[in-house]
């Protein structure tokens, strides 16, 4: 209880600390998107001031970060310095695709990761190789490879599935699976190096010399394994979660890693800060849900400080 | 086999191929609106994009823009992640805590998120994707360093040392250090890989220098939009990606380092 309670006070202190460093990074620098904006739409001097007043960017800069943290602290994320949208609104909007994107493709990942790990470790024929080079290519094709090569072969040529857009069941299977696959190579990843090391623990040579058939085995070695399984998994959570720009680029999906990418193009700076907090914290929070899930899994994990 | 029992072979001879090919190729610049999009043949070995431009030439020359960016990117990770554990283990014990605490922060944002943030920064160019790359990387190399320092402080002969009266440095470097090499090695082999892929992502969301240079990332956005017609405009720069990283990865795979940086 005592070991969960202190890493969610580290947990607090590591999202505090990258929202003012955040502000501060993107805040310290001259320049800003509304400025470039106004400035090329020809406005005078007097009204590039009077709007970045109504904005509260000549306030001092640690006026400015308390008064974010502040609006933080009530849900308030900021307008957008481009069209003045709340930037919590822009996230609310852009979330459901993401959530349902990134929840699908973990399961991909879950799934995935865990059989082609297995099939890399445990396997004694061809598949063997097939599922090593599997792992291999997921951890190094880049995403925007594996998705245009998805397009080309399943909408494309077969036509079976939608290649860009957003709304049907059809519409995410494409990106799901494209994004599921590097998560999966990762997990498989790790899935087959602890079964490796479990296979020869002497607990399970004994289990094996007391007769067990190799299904029982598996069962045994992956339960095991599933500490690392499930912290591989939460890492992947953190990245998926946190938006998936160069998919959702690919296939023409409104999300987060949209939003971002967006954001940062026009230099929106409290648009990307909120995105990146958002980010942040979902990556802080599923490491600390896998940090917890661990720990009810390894009753040895619990007392390690 | 040789890349069996030569791990790094592939590895080597791509760099090889990707540093003296360019003089055998033409100008990856150079267009020809009436040769657009034609398909690998004699004229084109690898085809020819919208503007008529020749694909193998543009893979080569974006292939040695990419060793070279991500080259950049991993000393400025290494580079970096040295220097502030120089500087911490100089100075008073609570630094540590601090670089801790800061790496932890650091580490919370997906690399890509954190990656475009720096490049809002620097308002994007190739040095402000090189410089986001590096310091993306930073974070992870000083947790690295930080585990394997820590593991090698375990060791009886640096606790002889300290006894004895080495200062903190004396310690890190003659002591500390070559224990920490082999990892560090392949840590930064690691770094490489991972600065390939996250500066071609960069490349490919339109951050990174003027649009017509020759780079991966970048070429695999071009290809998107032909892809109907062309699919060979993305597939070479794609496929140059996923080679180079799996030959880093294949040269990493040697044994024990391996399964290590697997349980970490």
């Amino acid at each position: 209880m005592r070991a969960i309670a202190r890493a969610l006070i580290d947990a607090l202190w590591a999202g505090l600390l990258a929202a003012s460093l955040l502000f501060l990074a993107l805040r310290a620098l001259p320049g800003d998107g509304l400025t470039h904006q106004l400035i090329e739409s020809g406005a005078s001097d007097d009204v590039i001031q009077a709007r970045r007043a109504s904005l509260g960017l000549d306030q001092p800069l640690v006026t400015q970060v308390a008064g974010y943290l502040a609006g933080l602290a009530r849900g308030d994320l900021g307008v957008s310095l481009l069209d003045g949208r709340p930037v919590r609104d822009a996230l609310y909007d852009a979330l459901p695709h993401t959530l349902t994107l990134a929840g699908l493709a973990l399961g991909v990942g879950l799934v995935g990761g865990i059989t082609v790990g297995t099939a890399a470790a445990r396997t004694q024929n061809a598949v063997r190789p097939v599922a090593r080079l599997a792992i291999a290519v997921g951890l190094s094709a880049p995403t925007a490879l594996i998705g245009t090569l998805a397009i080309v072969v399943f909408a494309l040529w077969l036509d079976w599935l939608p290649g860009s857009g957003a709304g049907t069941i059809g519409h995410i299977v494409l990106p799901a699976s494209v994004l599921g696959w590097h998560s999966a190579a990762a997990i498989g990843q790790v899935t087959a190096a602890a079964l490796h090391d479990v296979y020869s623990a002497p607990y399970l040579i004994a289990a094996r010399g007391r007769g067990l058939s190799s299904r029982r085995l598996l069962v045994h070695a992956l339960r095991a394994c599933a500490p690392t399984i499930v912290t591989a998994t939460m890492l992947q959570a953190g990245f998926l979660f946190g938006g998936t720009a160069i998919t959702e680029a690919i296939f023409a999906r409104p999300g987060v890693g949209r939003l971002l990418v967006d954001a940062a193009l026009r230099q929106d700076y409290p648009m990307v800060q909120g995105v990146a907090l958002w980010c942040a914290g979902v990556a802080i929070g599923a490491a600390l849900i896998g940090d917890a899930l661990s720990a009810s899994l390894d009753p040895r994990l619990r007392d390690v400080e | 086999m040789i890349w069996d029992r030569h791990r790094a072979a592939p590895l080597i001879v791509l760099v090889l191929v990707l540093l003296v090919a360019p003089y055998f190729v033409g100008d990856p610049l150079a267009t020809a609106p009436s040769m657009q999009l034609t398909p690998p043949g004699f004229a084109y070995p690898l085809g020819s994009d919208l503007l008529g431009r020749d694909m193998l030439a543009r893979t080569v020359y974006g292939g040695q823009r990419t060793l070279m960016s991500a080259g950049a990117a991993t000393a400025i990770a290494v580079g970096g992640a040295l220097c502030l554990t120089g500087i911490v283990v100089v100075t008073p014990p609570g630094g540590r805590r601090w670089l801790r605490l800061l790496t932890r922060t650091l580490l919370a944002l997906p690399p890509l998120v954190f990656g475009l943030i720096i490049v809002t920064l620097t308002s994007g160019g190739e040095w402000g994707v090189i410089a986001a790359t590096g310091l993306v990387h930073l974070a992870p190399y000083v947790r690295v360093l930080d585990t394997s320092e820590t593991s090698a402080r375990q060791n009886g002969h640096v606790e002889a040392a300290r006894a004895l009266g080495a200062g903190e440095w004396r310690v890190w470097r003659a002591h500390l250090l070559p224990i920490m090499l082999p990892t560090l090695l392949a840590q930064a082999g690691v770094t490489f890989a991972g600065a390939i892929l996250t500066s071609a992502a960069l490349g490919f969301l339109g951050f990174g220098g003027e649009v017509s240079a020759p780079e991966w990332g970048r070429m695999l956005y071009d290809g998107r939009q032909v892809l109907r017609v062309a699919p060979w405009v993305p597939l070479a720069p794609g496929v140059g990606i996923t080679l180079l990283v799996m030959s880093v990865n294949y040269a990493l795979e040697s044994g024990e380092r391996r399964v290590r940086r697997w349980r970490e």
